[in-house]
């Protein structure tokens, strides 16, 4: 898997993974109705998975691959199988290898559609870039308007096939069937190694981890599995392996993975080296290249005025409303994305004068502020534009700081995704980039008066991060349309509005981001990585230029130079010191360029690990985001010009009229595609079977399957099982079920045929044989992210024989309908913020002799209330009511619910349950050292609890109620063991408890240990 | 039959008798019948040259007589004579196959169950083993009883029989000689660099090439340097020799030769791809397989690109030149024949798993082995299987 940024922790991804999609809940559901209702209701909430967009799939086949694509994204299609079938080229000869089948390669135009995919059931959280699902051996990847990022992760998930594929085969041969093969840290680090070499993103988290004294040991990498530093970390040791002992001793330690085990031998026999001797070697080295680097380069927050320190806070707007000046950016600080303001210059403004504009995450109008990707701006009258993720696709907002209200909303129905809009200094309209349904970022100015949308740029090119200048008549971005843009550089460029020109501003292989004018106009910073990492950059116009070749002559002359248009460009970018002779200039340009000398480039920072997303502010400081100490904060530069007097570094970039700017060369030839519809063929996703042995009810013999399509909008669930316990019963006694569930829609949709008969038991009706069988449809429609609509109808035969006392025949109808809320955000044992709420309303009636006839209404509400970063008071209040003839009972007790009690020994027609909860954290880190390798708990949390309930049928004669303590341990990030202990008390009745007279606390401690999540 | 060869085979039946008799003696037993007692091409690369070359009048096209399975993948290197054929498993096992019933006549667990690579000589089989505490073994084929055994360290390469000595280039960075006859080491060069190329002989110069990408030429029968020439690229490829010139094959996507007698570079061409198997050569072409799937025949005077073959992927095995033919397998799963003096495809058979190992040709017979445990025997095709 691609985790295309450090917030794309694991963490988040077991957040996401815990929690149910529509399809199913729909099958649970059917699970829970088909029998007795008794499993807890744990698992009745969850996000959705919308599918806001029917894609009419068709299949692009290549020499090796099959792409699934739609046809609006063809030529991304086009170009994704060209980066593909040289990545196979390259890696087939890296790997000494080669793929059997046909790889499927499922592309999407952009992360929105991405996230409906139905490869895994999983919620996709933001920062995935795609992954390698290898029970049906399929690539997953997004497109997000960079035609380079698209090809990094589609040679990153080649990469995992490769190694996968190779290492499966490697085990097979030598019978090694049960070894583990490579660990996580070697895969993903070699998957971003081999894909991408290093970075300056790469440099900029190691440089950090050393510097800041964080780094990981190899030996204890267990410690931080599955994060984001694991990836980098994996990435910097296998460059460290390729560097000092060679490329091929990493296909080597993936050819001798058979030999052992455990991957510090297969590296012992391989490099010489095991995981101690290895880290001696591997820090020593890390530590003698970047230790140096504090010679000439500064921590951020140590020469730099701090604006934010808590959380993780990026792209800072400077605001000045009514005479008062603010920082607006947006954080995580919370957990959830919201955009924030602190007063601008205000020591203290954090802490003190901190306020939360618009909370992200919670509400189909706000799900998600795209927190590293799009910038942020405010206008001189206080309105501050951003994007946020808003059913399905992004919106452009309009807020004003002074009312602090949205004034605007729009979705415009071809762009998907929308980044870093910027205003038009008369604040009519605004500028930003747009990835459109086919994946082509460009660039768009919208016209608030008209409500209309004029498109600046239109090709393949990413456009990016465009910034307003200050006379309104040009926009600076960032583009990968030089030469070196194949590579994926990104450089700086001018739109002329009235012409529709582009300029270069800068040319050179490095990545130059976010270019920012000053209020004169007159200067540009921006973020360039251009000598290793991302830093600061100023390009200051210059009195008197010379025209540059071809270029500047011609920006002046009105006959500007386009790449697109005339494309005969080749570039070449140069650094020298600040004391090198200036050029002459003859006239001057009306914009700053750094071609050719034209304008005067210097690096502003000089930062041992990045700076991003400068900002000007009215003083002619420039607020930043920082990354330091494995965070990033907004940082403040004061005396901007004194810095950039002092700078030692300055640049020339040159451009010459030579080549044609670059284009993905399609497929030709013997290797040109063909395309294909896309029809369903279903192969398996799951078939295991199982024997099982009760002292009481026999034994049982049974298997299931799932098969589902390439696509896995279409699934079908096989079950069969029999529990006959003589001969004659081996008939009659066979489980069989079947469930077809298509997800290929908005609204989710489940049908199936069952028949289950055996002999039972609950403690409401002791034992009893039941014999049901009939079919049963349900659908869930998900209003938006957070809610949903579900529905239900369940026709069955149902005979049922008590001890052969009594018996019963009924054909049952049952319908359901719910209402379903989750807002929450989860720690790692439970949610600690937002709400949850399930409300279900149902009858079950027996149709043919009237021997059941009942209604069921349950409601369920959780609410938590965020009382620090990581603590949280949860809050939970359920009640379930059925009531008619032969109504079933539920089941209550445990660590589940009414905790102290035992587990699920309370029942009753009617339930309620009213919990409270302080959440906190315990242990972060909690590690043993074995001879043979570490356990660590990186997350045990602490509860203080207290529940009060009961379970009834007639009346409710007394409640029960427990308080105490509990621990929770998260195992493998998706397993919590859950502790509690206390003691119960009791009340007789209703009215004592409501007046809290004749509490009855009972001596004897209680305890219990099971498994779960927090409610 | 004649007297000779009559008592020739009661002497070999009671030699084989004994042989089970001693089962319970050796750890390692061989209870095959050897019908012939000196097989052919059983060194990796047909001769201590390795230069894979033989003289042969089979002709394509070839029909499958045979096909045998075994217990798992077979190692590079197949070692047959007209009557049998041993096959070393990935799984770390070591099969013999009676080459007139096609049938694995015994099946036999080599140590720690790892795999291992093998070469005879007359009637002593020497196995080099991947890992373990005792790498290099030997046995006398006829009697089936182990003669000798030495830690030789973890040896990924084949070894080479010459001269009543067992030269073996092991992955803790040394080349070895070891008499034949008790296993004693005769000498030992030490390197900086793990070896994962066999190495080669001719003219009492023995040629190891190393990870780090440096060919040695040592003395045969004192281990002593002759000359060193750094590759500047890692080579994992064996290196081969013909008339005295060494063709090295390098991980840095480049072929070389050298002279012999003292590591001179003759000519050196960029071919794009990986290079992991030892070349083909006669007496005018030299012939490697790439990872780009391409077979390219050089003119070993200049080095001249004579032909390019371009199969389906990776070229999986050293080619074999069997009079005018060249045999190579791919892991497109193909065993194609190429014919020497264009490139051209004269035959080719689809197999069922990729092809890694090195094709082998014993009288009429053509055989390989895929990844999918199967050993293929071809022969010449009838007229009915040709139409």
């Amino acid at each position: 898997m691609r985790l295309k940024h450090f917030f794309s922790r694991k963490e988040s991804l077991n957040r996401e993974r815990r929690r149910i999609t529509p399809c199913a809940s729909v099958v649970l559901m059917l699970a829970l109705l088909i029998p007795v209702i008794e499993a807890p209701a744990q698992y009745y909430f969850g996000r959705n998975k919308v599918h806001y967009v029917n894609f009419r799939w068709q299949i692009l086949k290549t020499r090796h691959f099959d792409i699934y694509f739609y046809p609006e994204m063809r030529e991304l299609a086009e170009t994704g199988a060209t980066f593909a079938e040289e990545a196979y080229s390259r890696l087939e000869n890296q790997f000494n290898q080669n793929i059997n089948n046909r790889i499927p390669l499922i592309f999407y135009s952009n992360p929105f559609h991405f996230q409906q995919t139905n490869t895994i059931p999983y919620l996709i959280p933001e920062g995935v870039g795609g992954f390698f699902e290898f029970l049906k051996g399929r690539v997953v990847i997004p497109s997000d308007g960079s035609l380079s990022e698209f090809r990094h992760v589609i040679n990153h998930e080649l990469v995992h096939v490769f190694m996968h594929t190779k290492v499966n085969r490697i085990l097979k041969d030598h019978k090694r069937t049960q070894y583990a093969g490579p660990p996580l840290w070697f895969t993903e680090g070699l998957a971003e190694y081999w894909s991408e070499g290093w970075d300056s993103e790469a440099e900029m988290f190691i440089r950090d981890a050393v510097l800041s004294g964080y780094l990981v040991p190899l030996n204890n990498m267990y410690q931080i599995y599955g994060t984001f530093l694991m990836y980098k970390e994996g990435q910097a040791i296998c460059k460290f392996i390729a560097e000092t002992y060679g490329e091929e001793k990493i296909l080597q330690l993936l050819e001798n993975v058979w030999k052992s085990d455990n991957f510090s031998e297969v590296m012992e026999l391989t490099l010489g080296l095991d995981y101690r001797k290895f880290d001696e070697q591997w820090l020593y080295h890390l530590k003698k290249k970047k230790y140096p680097l504090m010679e000439d380069s500064d921590a951020p927050g140590m020469i730099t005025h701090h604006v934010t320190n808590k959380g993780i806070n990026t792209k800072p707007a400077f605001a000045e409303i009514g005479g008062r000046r603010y920082v607006v950016f947006v954080s995580n600080r919370m957990g959830y994305s919201n955009i924030y303001r602190i007063p601008y210059g205000d020591e203290r403004g954090e802490k003190n004068h901190l306020e939360t504009l618009i909370e992200g995450e919670r509400t189909s109008e706000f799900e998600a502020f795209n927190l590293l990707r799009s910038k942020i701006d405010v206008d001189r009258q206080g309105r501050l534009a951003f994007v946020s993720k808003s059913e399905g696709k992004d919106a452009l907002y309009i807020y004003s700081l002074i009312e602090k209200r949205v004034l605007h909303r729009h979705q415009f129905a071809d762009l998907e995704a929308l980044y870093s809009p910027s205003w038009a200094p008369a604040g009519d309209k605004i500028v930003f980039s747009g990835i459109n349904f086919g994946g082509a970022r460009d660039l768009y100015i919208f016209d608030l008066a008209t409500a209309s949308l004029q498109k600046l740029t239109n090709d393949f090119y990413d456009d990016r991060d465009p910034s307003w200048s200050p006379d309104g008549k040009v926009v600076a971005f960032s583009s990968d349309r030089t030469e070196f843009g194949r590579d994926g550089a990104y450089n700086l460029f001018l739109y002329h509005l009235e012409t529709g020109a582009i300029d270069y501003v800068t040319c050179g292989p490095q990545h130059d981001y976010t270019p920012v004018w000053s209020p004169d106009g007159s200067a540009l910073a921006f973020t360039s990585d251009r000598d290793g990492v991302f830093n600061i950059w100023l390009l200051q116009n210059r009195q008197a230029v010379m025209p540059v070749a071809g270029n500047v002559d011609a920006a002046n002359s009105g006959a500007h130079m386009s790449p697109l248009a005339q494309g005969h460009f080749a570039s070449v970018a140069t650094l020298r010191a600040i004391s090198a002779p200036p050029h002459s200039f003859l006239s001057a340009p009306r914009y700053p360029q750094a071609i050719n000398g034209a304008g005067d480039l210097r690096k502003l920072t000089s930062f041992t690990t990045g700076a991003f997303d400068p900002e000007w502010t009215d003083n002619g400081s420039l607020v930043f985001t920082a990354f330091e100490n494995f965070g990033f904060q907004i940082r403040e530069l004061k005396n901007v010009k004194d810095f950039f007097d002092q700078s030692k570094l300055s640049a020339i970039d040159t451009v010459q009229l030579k080549t044609n700017v670059w284009a993905v060369p399609k497929l030709d030839g013997e290797m040109a595609p063909s395309t294909v519809s896309y029809k369903r063929r279903f192969s398996l996703d799951i078939a295991q079977s199982q024997i099982t042995q009760d002292p009481i009810f026999g034994s049982a013999g049974g298997a299931q399957l799932a098969i589902s399509d390439m696509l896995g909008n279409e699934q079908y669930y096989f079950l069969i099982f029999n529990n006959a316990q003589s001969k004659d019963e081996f008939f009659s006694s066979f489980n069989l079920a079947v469930t077809q569930v298509d997800l290929g829609h908005r609204a989710n949709r489940a049908l199936g045929l069952y028949h289950f008969a055996g002999h039972y038991y609950n403690y409401a009706e002791g034992f009893f044989y039941e014999r049901r069988y009939g079919g049963f449809g349900a659908i869930s429609y998900p209003l938006n992210v957070f809610q949903r609509l579900e529905a239900s109808l369940n026709i069955r035969k149902s005979d049922k024989e008590w001890e052969y006392l009594r018996s019963r025949r009924a054909l049952l109808v049952s319908n359901f309908v719910s209402y379903v809320k989750d807002n929450s955000l989860w720690g790692p044992s439970g949610p600690l913020d937002g709400e949850r709420f399930n409300f279900t309303l149902g009858n079950t009636i027996d149709v043919q002799h009237a021997n059941v006839n009942f209604y069921t209404l349950i409601a369920d509400y959780r609410r938590y209330f965020r009382t620090s970063l990581r603590t949280a008071h949860a809050f939970r209040l359920t009640m379930r009511y059925n009531n008619g003839k032969e109504a079933f009972p539920f089941f209550m007790g445990g660590s589940w619910d009414l905790r102290l009690y035992p587990r699920w020994q309370i029942w009753g027609q009617k339930t309620f349950l009213l919990s409270n909860e302080f959440r906190f954290p315990a242990i972060d880190k909690f590690m043993i050292a074995f001879p043979f390798g570490g356990l660590g708990f990186t997350a045990i949390r602490g509860a203080l609890f207290t529940d009060v309930g009961n379970a009834w049928d007639k009346h409710l004669d007394e409640l029960l109620g427990s308080a105490g303590f509990g621990v929770r341990v998260r195992v493998g990030g998706f397993l919590v063991l859950r502790y509690d202990i206390g003691k119960r008390f009791t009340w007789s009745g209703l009215d004592e408890a409501l007046t809290f007279k004749g509490l009855k606390l009972h001596p004897k401690v209680h305890q219990q240990f099971f498994f779960g999540w927090d409610f | 039959m004649s007297p000779k060869g009559a008592a020739k085979k009661i002497l070999l039946t009671a030699a084989l008798a004994l042989a089970f008799v001693g089962m319970g003696c050796s750890g390692f037993n061989l209870e095959w019948r050897v019908y012939n007692g000196e097989p052919t091409a059983c060194l990796a690369g047909v001769s201590p040259e390795r230069r894979s070359y033989l003289p042969s009048t089979l002709d394509v096209p070839l029909q499958e007589i045979a096909r045998v399975k075994l217990s798992s993948a077979v190692s590079q290197h197949l070692c047959a004579n007209r009557d049998f054929l041993l096959v070393p498993t990935l799984d770390g096992r070591l099969s013999a196959i009676d080459l007139k019933l096609f049938k694995v006549i015994t099946r036999k667990k080599l140590p720690r169950a790892s795999a291992g690579t093998i070469a005879v000589t007359r009637q002593t089989l020497v196995i080099a083993m991947r890992l373990g505490e005792a790498t290099l073994l030997c046995y006398d084929l006829l009697e089936g009883r182990k003669l000798w055994e030495v830690d030789a360290g973890d040896i990924a390469s084949e070894p080479l029989l010459a001269d009543s000595l067992v030269y073996v280039a092991a992955l803790y960075k040394h080349v070895d000689a070891y008499r034949l006859q008790d296993g004693t080491r005769r000498w030992q060069f030490r390197t900086e660099a793990q070896f994962h190329a066999s190495p080669a002989l001719s003219q009492g110069i023995l040629v190891v090439a190393s990870n780090d990408g440096k060919v040695y030429g040592l003395q045969a029968l004192s281990g002593k340097k002759l000359w060193e020439f750094d590759c500047k690229e890692p080579v994992l490829a064996t290196p081969a020799i013909h008339r005295n010139i060494v063709f090295i094959g390098t991980a840095g996507e480049n072929v070389l030769v050298l002279k012999l007698q003292d590591g001179a570079l003759l000519w050196k061409n960029k071919i794009g791809a990986k290079v992991m198997h030892a070349p083909a050569a006669n007496d005018s072409l030299v012939i490697w397989g790439s990872n780009d799937g391409r077979v390219r025949a050089f003119d070993i005077e200049n080095g001249t690109l004579r032909w390019v073959f371009r199969a389906g992927s990776v070229i999986g095995t050293s080619p074999l030149v069997a009079d005018n033919l060249v045999f190579v397998g791919s892991l497109d799963h193909n065993l194609y024949a190429l014919e020497l003096r264009s490139g051209a495809v004269a035959w080719q058979q689809q197999l069922e798993g990729r092809v890694r190992t090195d094709p082998i040709v014993v009288g009429e017979r053509l055989i390989v082995a895929s990844e999918d445990r199967v050993v293929y025997i071809f022969g010449k095709a009838t007229a009915a299987a040709t139409q």
